[in-house]
């Protein structure tokens, strides 16, 4: 895989993809573990599938239209929310089912040979191009930048909202820029493992990350390490026994997570029972 | 001077009347109990006066203006099972949290004294030791205090507190309890608590509340206004032990919003 990586400019753009969506994974899939929005962000996923139908019934970059219909799909999620009594998993439900059902119909209408929707639903790192290339750089300029600069007051909004109202930290503005983040980083990791596979990628390095530490910086960037160690380990087994790559960068990552689990599990269990003198 | 006013207020929680005409006027440098059974209304009354819930109708003053423009002036010390326990977040972290209160920009960052204040708040309720153990880490009572200092460091002109002794022991009780009788003296303290026995040494005035005001007076509580309130016989004398009577009885007219 190596040579290949020199050689070939594909290769290149699958590893600087897995690199960007690592680090938009790291930084929100540490968030949206700390405040419940896992399957918001499933929801928000799969709603951008209607986009991308969207991107082959008009002729422009599917990407595009995903990102459109994600960001629609989060900041419609949290106004409904708002306005109305309707709890947040009955919207999600909602918004899921009929973002795909949207996107099955613009693909039917779309004339001529239907599109191939499976590198949208499964990923394909492979066949990432220049411009996911620019659009994946640009979003998570946007995420960095907004994180970094709200950094401590969305840690206290992460940590207990209602004392972040009573500050007067504006809770809504935090909470619509949050949805949106999420709507950025959903639109960066579909070309890479696609949007059935997303929520494993989003939530098992910081699930592993949680593991070892108790500091949410520390979170973020091994979570970001993680992520690169898994596409990258996913892609390498993928190229090498010819399977698609989506599915070995979740199938690893989650293999990883079980087995330092189990690992971390049996470490507590013998320090707890050498603790208990015999 | 009355530092907070609340006049007339009636708040609904969908078609369920929540509270119904309060008339409360709490003095500057007050430690005021709330004392009600559970659903009585305690906690949306500190909610209201917090601005975390609009009234249907009548008005909260605090510190002379409307409750929403008052924040950061109110310091909050909620219950303890309202919040993200499992948090990656040290004891020093969660407590310079309250320094947000002065300064709501969403692009704050804390400053070298915020830190300090935050430290000099961890000092005062003994926990400077505890500053890089994580929250989930804890003993109920640690957290109390964890969550008590983190609305110090706001710098408040009133603490409100929503039982903080809850699930803590006695000994930790005590301490808390007497530590804000030390706060008071340059505070004005609000606290809701089911702690009837205890509180009534420490606290200037008490009020008692079933989703109206039956009492706001002195201390000397008699059995007849607590059977009334919580409408059965409550034991004054134990300490800790719950007062978990839901029965639902009868407004008696005459008894409410009465002024100290």
């Amino acid at each position: 895989m190596i040579d290949s990586i020199f050689r070939y400019t594909f290769m290149q753009n699958a590893i600087l993809s897995a690199i960007l969506a690592s680090i938009a994974c790291g930084i929100i899939g540490t968030i949206i573990i700390e405040k419940k929005l896992v399957m918001m962000s499933g929801g928000i996923a799969h709603t951008a599938f209607g986009g991308v139908g969207l991107g082959y019934f008009l002729h422009i970059e599917p990407i595009l239209g995903a990102l459109l219909f994600s960001i629609a799909a989060s900041v419609g999620i949290v106004t409904i929310k708002r306005n109305t009594t309707t709890s947040a998993d009955i919207l999600i439900a909602m918004f899921w089912s009929v973002g795909m059902s949207l996107g099955i119909i613009f693909v039917a209408l779309t004339p001529g040979y239907p599109p191939d929707m499976s590198s949208y639903l499964f990923g394909d790192i492979l066949t990432v191009s220049q411009t996911d290339l620019i659009v994946m750089l640009f979003l998570n300029i946007v995420i960095i930048a907004a994180v970094f600069l709200c950094y401590p007051v969305l840690k206290s909004y992460l940590f207990d909202e209602e004392f972040a109202k009573i500050s007067g930290i504006n809770v809504r503005y935090l909470e619509n820029l949050l949805y949106v983040l999420i709507a950025l980083t959903i639109v960066i990791i579909i070309r890479v493992v696609g949007i059935i596979l997303i929520l494993a990628l989003l939530c098992t390095p910081p699930a592993i990350a949680k593991q070892y530490t108790h500091n949410l910086t520390k979170i973020i960037f091994s979570s970001i390490l993680l992520g690169i160690c898994f596409c990258i380990i996913g892609l390498w087994i993928s190229y090498s026994f010819q399977l698609a790559s989506g599915v070995c960068i979740i199938l690893f990552s989650v293999l990883s997570y079980i087995v330092i689990s189990i690992l971390k599990n049996m470490k507590m269990h013998t320090i707890k029972k050498q603790s208990i003198p015999s | 001077m009355n530092i907070i006013e609340i006049n007339k207020l009636n708040v609904f929680y969908g078609q369920n009347c929540a509270l119904s005409d309060i008339q409360l006027h709490i003095p500057d440098k007050d430690f005021l109990a709330i004392i009600g059974p559970n659903g009585g209304g305690k906690s949306t009354l500190l909610k209201s006066m917090l601005g975390l819930i609009s009234p249907a109708s009548g008005s909260i003053k605090i510190l002379g203006t409307i409750a929403e423009k008052a924040a950061g002036n109110i310091g909050y010390v909620p219950q303890y099972s309202q919040f993200n326990r499992n948090f990656p977040a040290n004891v020093l972290d969660v407590v310079v949290m309250g320094r947000l209160a002065n300064n709501p920009s969403l692009l704050y960052r804390y400053q070298q004294a915020d830190f300090e204040i935050a430290l000099n708040c961890m000092r005062q309720l003994e926990i400077e030791h505890l500053q890089n153990q994580q929250v989930g880490n804890l003993s109920g009572g640690q957290i109390q205090r964890v969550l008590i200092a983190r609305a110090l460091a706001m710098q408040p002109r009133i603490l409100l507190l929503d039982e903080p002794t809850a699930s803590v022991d006695s000994t930790s009780k005590t301490h808390i309890y007497s530590l804000l009788e030390k706060l008071n003296q340059e505070l004005t303290i609000v606290i809701v608590t089911h702690d009837i026995g205890a509180i009534s040494s420490y606290v200037k005035h008490i009020a008692c509340l079933n989703k109206t005001l039956y009492y706001h007076g002195d201390t000397e509580l008699n059995d007849s206004l607590l059977q009334k309130v919580y409408g059965c016989p409550v034991d004054l004398i134990a300490h800790g032990v719950p007062h978990r009577i839901l029965r639902a009885h009868p407004i008696i007219n005459g008894q409410q919003g009465g002024q100290p």
